[in-house]
């Protein structure tokens, strides 16, 4: 981290000094990127935290066409699913301590692993909706598959989103040298990623596992 | 530089309009909600309910349904004050030329309509109870499908409002966190358009999700926006009152 830090910024002490959290000089501990983000990704997982307790809810008084219909997921898809975004998040870690060490070539195919990944999950997640969709299985069958469909196409939405997001850090990464604002809104879009993936490993016990 | 006198005297003097336009939003607030707690809406009736329980809805109290519609339509032009001040704020961040501004007070004014509408059905549906149960239920479910799913004015009004106070960087109007804030929040309010699949069940237009989390959502984003603009209202308002020596940062958007 220190590489930022000994960057000489104007911004960092006026813009940044109050993200600086932790320890008393700057450089030791702050949260990643910019404090704000914090805001809306707490947020977001407060919302998937309401679905989630609605979900239960229905569930444990419905648990009979829950668990019927849960049959019908493959929990290899699922499986798969998470594996691909898990690598995509370590792809992303290693991507941003390189762009801190300035390692721009290994930064920025790191990301467009990440994103390939990213890519592969939604390729599964339509493939996994058109096998459903075939088989007669809707949004309005009943209430777990309108959980499923909601609760996974929301991520999915999220996921998108992340793409895009993660599509800006490549060509930030690419840059080569940032400055440190800039790092800090690419440190912004990696924690969303982390997001994505750990909404995702929540969904994925909730919807295929649990029993 | 210093400004003219009688330039300042004429901020001074929109900065208290201003206020004063900000303070009649939790007027036009009360109204709406009261006038739809009155009429016996809040919350609304189920969606899967059959036709017979709608009409009687209607048929129950009338005159409580027409004067709770009266307050609710009141209210929503009343708030018609509040969509103006959120956009002189960001003219403030904008300048001269200010795209999002005019954006935010033409969504604002798309949500206020979608707003005023479907309490304009309720009243017609009040207007003859004695109609077709039928009838009546299809103007029960135009006035909250309107409500609540035609959702994206809203979206691109709280949308604009967090594009401006990104680009607030001196954060003299919208403090950063708050654009965080109005990012998630039209994120969240997206999920509305699922009113229109579901009869039943949490994301129906009555349901715990599409009801009850997304109004809670907008409301306390209504609430911070609000908080917020009164600080900055009244920071300027401060600003100006001793402005004769160093006024030079108040620059024309407040007048052009």
């Amino acid at each position: 981290m220190k590489t930022i830090e000994e960057r000489s910024n104007p911004y960092f002490a006026n813009t940044h000094a109050k993200d600086v959290t932790g320890g008393s000089s700057k450089g030791e501990k702050r949260i990643p990127g910019e404090l704000g983000i914090w805001f809306f990704i707490f947020g977001d997982m407060l919302m998937f935290a309401a679905l989630f307790g609605v979900f239960l809810h229905d569930r444990s008084s419905n648990l009979l066409i829950f668990n019927l219909s849960q049959e019908n997921l493959h929990g290899f898809y699922g499986f798969v699913n998470t594996l691909i975004l898990l690598s995509s998040s370590i792809c992303v870690v290693l991507a941003i301590r390189a762009m801190r060490h300035e390692m721009r070539a290994n930064a920025s195919f790191l990301i467009l692993m990440a994103i390939g990944c990213g890519l592969s999950f939604a390729c599964i997640k339509c493939f996994e909706y058109s096998e459903k969709i075939s088989s007669g299985i809707l949004l309005t069958t009943n209430l777990f598959w309108t959980y499923y469909y909601v609760i996974t196409g929301v991520h999915l939405f999220h996921l998108l989103i992340g793409l895009g997001v993660l599509s800006f850090c490549y060509m930030q990464a690419r840059q080569g040298r940032l400055s440190v604002e800039r790092l800090r809104l690419v440190e912004g879009g990696a924690c969303f990623w982390h997001m994505v993936d750990l909404l995702w490993i929540v969904i994925f016990p909730l919807l295929y596992l649990v029993r | 530089m210093s400004l003219d006198k009688n330039v300042v005297e004429f901020q001074y003097r929109s900065a208290r309009v201003e206020l004063a336009c900000l303070w009649s939003f939790p007027v036009a607030m009360a109204l709406v909600f009261g006038g739809v707690w009155l009429a016996g809406m809040f919350p609304p009736l189920s969606p899967s309910s059959s036709s017979m329980e709608v009409q009687e809805f209607f048929r129950d109290s009338p005159n409580k349904i027409r004067a709770g519609m009266i307050l609710s339509m009141l209210g929503c032009a009343v708030a018609g004050l509040f969509v103006a001040v959120i956009s002189t704020q960001m003219k403030r961040v904008e300048g001269a030329f200010s795209p999002l501004a005019y954006t935010q007070l033409l969504a604002g004014l798309i949500s206020n309509m979608l707003g005023v509408l479907p309490f304009a059905f309720i009243q017609i549906g009040a207007f003859r109870a004695d109609r077709m149960p039928e009838i009546l239920q299809l103007l029960y479910d135009s006035s909250w499908l309107m409500n609540l799913g035609i959702i994206f004015p809203t979206v691109l009004e709280i949308s604009v409002i967090g594009a401006c106070a990104f680009m607030d960087r001196s954060e003299r109007i919208f403090p950063r966190w708050y654009a965080w804030i109005c990012t998630w929040v039209a994120f969240v309010m997206c999920a509305d358009v699922l009113v229109f699949f579901f009869k039943a069940g949490p994301f129906a237009f009555n349901g715990i999700i599409s009801f009850w989390l997304e109004l809670s959502v907008f409301a306390i984003w209504l609430l911070i926006t609000f908080l917020i603009l009164r600080k900055s209202i009244n920071k300027s308002i401060a600003e100006m009152s001793t402005i004769d020596s160093s006024g030079a940062h108040f620059s024309s958007s407040v007048i052009s």
